[in-house]
């Protein structure tokens, strides 16, 4: 089982090319780093696996525990098990974190069934307190005047709720401070098993040395150019990216 | 914003400007029709406080256009409330028809009067029809809550017009329409004294061939008052909605604080807005602004719902949720 | 004082005696129309055409939504409807009669033609006096005449398109241009031909009671690019003068016109004026738009974008002193999908003077993927000034965005304060902080116009407040 990328190419609709044939696979219980310098194609590469309507696929597949991924309605990825931590998070006007979390979580059960309200916000109370989460935001809408930590937070919150099987974190790590980063990473790590993998877009160390990676992919101009282990993201931390340019 | 010269009011026709787009006139000349016609009948009830039975009058009530249908309505019943004392739970006052029905609704709120109050108007047989007239007054530092619901039978029509007077108090008036073929709203606020704050609320989901024709007046005579309006609506199918507002600062109303915000969120091809929102101002050290937007589902929200695993429709009507819920959390103070 | 450099005269109050060989008297009837028809020796289909636009102006009411109430005092049988020398647009100012070269001299125009400009048409009352172009573009094909001219001499291209972007029965004022019009430009420039330096018409009215209608059609072919600049003013006089032009415009496929106007009238002048233009696939139209003169003005530039992807832009300045009414703003007409807008307004009413804002933006049904966004805000100098904002918005479908922003404010006594703490006079200091409100738009005129229009606002600031 497990989460399998072959010849994606993507480009923005009508537009340029970004990803011009990336392969790889993160079996069930790994979690793969994808770093690369900026409009590498890292972010594009997040939301064309999710279906974002912007980018469309010009070749290549993507399966999902080997279901056909591209065949698939966003939400129905989403139920599939795949997750996706935004870079920015969007904020959702009037529509409370506690019925968005709850739509969310209903339209994973069968026909018929309900979710649990008291267990629902015992649970949900729970995992904010992880996250070190104020109580009172279950009553705010989704993201709305959040800062930008609060936000990266809350998506977190989102990843905890809904236990995907593949969660992509997309620059988590983005305008966090160091204590946010730490609680952030532990929320991660918590949620690592055999039965869950994952892939963490970041260009820094900092965020790896928290959620330590078993494979280390680099993407460049579209394309993965390198991977292997720690050794290149400690290259990447001393060089930076101008190795891949030779 | 020009009086008609003629002294028995015509009803309105195309060419009138408060009458201008969606061709409502047809509606306003089925609504004559009928109050000319066949007998009246309906119900008002009220919980919560006494009627003061006899203590009402609209004939002053100001329109924005109706004063034709505003002649023929000759309200022969309403209700009529004097709020002397605060009150803790909400007054209730329900109107109801099967037919024609063109009730008055008349509430005073004295000096310092905090209160509460939640306005039904029920239209249930097919073609049924409600013209109501309806005056709110709150005097000096009165704090009063008014929200109107409208709810229909799918083939109904109403008119509202409203006249509120804050005299160095606070009103804050919401309206909500409910499955009404046709439903219009004339609402003139007026803010007088030197603290008066008036807010204005509309939110409402209008689908199949519905129409809302909103059309307002935010009046300050005197200096140093407020007023606010937000007024949103989601159109799906064929409808329409209209909105048609205008902030009025009178000479010498200086040092006014007014804003006027119309948003609509259009989810199919064959809705329409019209949105007209105006200010005419004549006074100093003015803070004043209006905004109109009216534009698709935000395709970023739908999109992070989705990768929720959402479904589309669901998503869609928490997403659509979520843009009227504003307006109940301000109208709320929240 | 030999020392000194030339000052135009650029706000134009000043007048030369009455020299007229033609003079159609007072008010409008069908032996004015067969007077100016023979005086200009027009064909019989024109004289026709404005018989029958005579017609429509009678029968056609004055406009009642979308109208200052000040129209209303206009008295058509108080104006003279046609005055002119008798002679042909000259090519030389030399060989422009001395009274009306004498009145663009003083108004800069020869100066500014040296200095910028790729050709000028300068009109006095009725007629062009003076109308050159750059040798270069005629041989690229730019045609730049009168009027009169062009409906002579390139009736092929001016006949199809006249009337056709704003007809006859539009409303009652376009009825009358096509009624009474002469003067004005007609402008085509080929294929491909992107004019590097603005053409430029200057309309001025000399004499009392003066109907001007001038009529400019401008043509920008297939990718082809322009700059047209007018400048109008007059004199001011006991009696009203009414100024009632009519600009068409079309930029086919991948065109690009810039039609930029700087107003400055005598607060006695109606100016009552119908600009429109048609932009079709890819091409778009900018108005750019100020308006300091005239008693009333009602101008509302339109867009009708025709073709997809046609973008339309108003940029307008209006500034409204003691006993004028600027009544100004745009039109969007979105009739293609992807066709975006925009519209920027800014106003200033000072003492008495009252500023409108109307607007219209309409997105069309079956026309997907549009956008529009508009700003106006207006600036408030006195207790008694007054300021107005009118938009119509209408959107059809769930594909186009429509956003309206408008803000009132006034000029923040803590800024006022802080310069007049520096040595400012409060005029000066007034003057500093309105040139910052507009500083933003006044950029978008061409950088000799921006000056020239810093400068004429200073001085009605002065005028004003000082």
């Amino acid at each position: 089982m497990s989460l399998v990328i072959k010849d994606l190419c993507a480009r923005v609709k009508d537009g340029a090319d970004i990803l011009k044939g990336i392969s790889l696979e993160i079996p069930k219980g790994q979690v793969h780093a994808v770093m690369g310098p900026n409009g590498s194609g890292k972010s594009t590469l997040s939301k064309v696996l999710c279906g974002h309507p912007d980018y469309e696929v010009t070749g290549g597949t993507a399966e999902l525990d080997g279901q056909d991924l591209f065949s698939m309605s966003v939400d129905e990825r989403s139920r599939a098990g795949l997750f996706l931590a935004f870079q920015y998070p969007v904020e959702v006007p009037g529509v409370t974190n506690a019925n968005f979390l709850r739509a969310a979580l209903q339209a994973r059960l069968p026909q018929g069934e309900t979710v649990d309200a008291v267990a629902f916000y015992k649970e949900l109370r729970a995992k904010m307190k992880q996250l070190g989460m104020d109580a009172k935001f279950t009553a705010r809408a989704v993201n709305e005047g959040f800062s930008g930590g609060e936000k990266k937070r809350n998506d977190i919150l989102q990843m905890l709720m809904l236990q995907p099987s593949y969660a992509i974190l997309d620059e988590t790590d983005s305008g966090l401070d160091v204590d946010a980063l730490r609680i952030v990473s532990d929320g991660v790590n918590a949620m690592r098993a055999p039965f869950r993998s994952f892939m963490v877009i970041t260009h820094y160390k900092r965020l790896l040395d928290y959620i330590r990676p078993d494979v280390v992919h680099v993407l460049y101009r579209g394309r993965i150019v390198r991977t292997g282990g720690f050794e290149l993201v400690e290259r990447i931390e001393q060089e930076g990216f101008d190795f891949l340019k030779d | 914003m020009h009086a008609s010269d003629h002294s028995t009011p015509q009803l309105p026709n195309r060419l009138c400007e408060d009458w201008r787009f969606g061709a409502p006139h047809r509606h306003a000349a089925a609504l004559a029709q009928l109050m000319q016609g066949g007998t009246r009948r309906g119900s008002i009830t009220v919980e919560g406080a006494d009627d003061a039975l006899g203590d009402w009058h609209v004939d002053d009530v100001r329109s924005i256009g109706s004063d034709a249908l505003l002649a023929l309505h000759q309200a022969a019943e309403g209700v009529g409330l004097y709020l002397q004392h605060d009150y803790a739970e909400p007054i209730s006052i329900t109107c109801e028809t099967d037919g024609v029905f063109t009730p008055a609704v008349h509430i005073v709120a004295r000096a310092g009067v905090h209160a509460r109050i939640i306005e039904r108007h029920i239209c249930r047989g097919e073609h049924s029809a409600m013209v109501c007239a309806r005056r709110i007054v709150a005097e000096d530092g009165a704090q009063i809550s008014v929200e109107l619901q409208e709810e229909g039978c799918g083939t109904s029509r109403v008119l509202n017009i409203t006249d509120i007077t804050a005299r160095g108090a606070c009103v804050r008036h919401l309206t909500t329409h409910a499955n009404h073929e046709w439903a219009r709203e004339e609402t003139t606020a007026e803010a007088l004294g030197n603290t008066a704050d008036i807010q204005l609320f509309s939110a409402n989901r209008l689908e199949g061939s519905q129409m809302l024709d909103q059309h307002t007046r935010q009046l300050h005579s005197n200096r140093g008052c407020a007023s606010n309006l937000l007024y949103k609506n989601v159109l799906d199918g064929r409808a329409t909605a209209v909105f048609a507002g205008n902030i009025y600062v009178a000479p010498g109303a200086h040092d006014t604080d007014a804003y006027q915000s119309n948003r609509n969120m259009l989810l199919s091809e064959n809705a329409t807005v019209h949105s007209l929102p105006g200010l005419e101002i004549l006074a100093d050290r003015v803070r004043c602004s209006h905004g109109s937007a009216s534009a698709p589902m935000d395709a970023e929200q739908l999109f992070y719902l989705l990768s929720r695993g959402i479904p589309r429709h669901q998503a869609q009507l928490l997403v659509a949720d979520g843009f009227l819920n504003d307006v109940f959390t301000r109208f709320r103070g929240e | 004082m030999a020392d000194v450099p030339f000052q135009p005269d650029t706000r134009g109050e000043f007048s030369y005696p009455e020299n007229h060989k033609f003079d159609a008297g007072y008010g409008l009837t069908e032996e004015t129309i067969d007077y100016i028809c023979d005086a200009k020796g027009e064909p019989d289909w024109l004289r026709r055409f404005r018989k029958d636009a005579l017609k429509k102006f009678h029968e056609l009411p004055m406009p009642y939504h979308w109208a200052p109430e000040g129209i209303r005092d206009v008295d058509f049988d108080a104006i003279r409807y046609y005055l002119s020398h008798g002679v042909p647009p000259r090519k030389s100012w030399d060989d422009v009669p001395d009274d009306v070269k004498r009145t663009f001299e003083r108004l800069g125009v020869p100066e500014q033609e040296r200095a910028f400009l790729a050709g000028v048409d300068a009109q006095y009352d009725s007629e062009t006096a003076y109308n050159n172009m750059r040798e270069e573009l005629s041989k690229q094909g730019v045609i730049f005449v009168n009027s009169t001219e062009g409906l002579k001499e390139h009736e092929d291209v001016f006949r199809p398109w006249f009337g056709k972007v704003i007809p006859v029965g539009d409303n009652k004022f376009s009825a009358l241009n096509h009624a009474a019009f002469s003067g004005g430009s007609f402008i085509y420039v080929p294929k491909g031909v992107k004019l590097k330096q603005p053409l430029q018409a200057y309309f001025r009215i000399n004499s009392e009671s003066m109907g001007q209608f001038e009529r400019t059609l401008i043509i920008a072919d297939e990718g082809a690019e322009l700059m047209y600049m007018e400048g109008c003013t007059a004199p001011k006089f006991d009696s009203a003068t009414l100024h009632s032009g009519v600009v068409e415009l079309v930029a086919l496929k991948g065109a690009k016109i810039q039609y930029v106007t700087v107003q400055n009238w005598a607060t006695n002048v109606y100016n009552l004026v119908i600009q429109r233009g048609l932009a079709m696939e890819d091409a778009e139209i900018r108005w750019i738009d100020c308006n300091l003169g005239s008693k009333l003005t009602m101008k509302y530039p339109a867009v009708v974008l025709q073709g997809r992807r046609a973008r339309g832009e108003v940029v307008s300045i209006s500034l409204a002193r003691d006993g004028q009414d600027q009544d100004t703003g745009a039109r969007m007409i979105h009739a293609a999908p992807e066709t975006t807008s925009n519209i920027v307004a800014k106003s200033i009413s000072i003492g008495k003077g009252r500023a409108s804002y109307r607007g219209e933006v309409n997105v069309l049904k079956g026309t997907p993927g549009c956008r529009n966004n508009t700003e106006c805000d207006a600036l408030l100098i006195n207790a008694d000034s007054r300021t107005d904002t009118y938009p119509a918005i209408t959107v059809n479908g769930n594909a186009s965005a429509v956003q309206h922003e408008a803000s009132v404010s006034q000029v923040d006594e803590e800024m006022l304060f802080y310069m007049q703490q520096r040595g400012l006079t409060r005029a000066q200091a007034m003057s500093l902080a309105v040139n910052g409100f507009i500083n933003d738009l006044v950029n978008e005129f061409p950088m000799e116009y921006s000056v020239e229009l810093r400068r004429l606002i200073d001085l009605e600031m002065e005028d004003s407040i000082g």
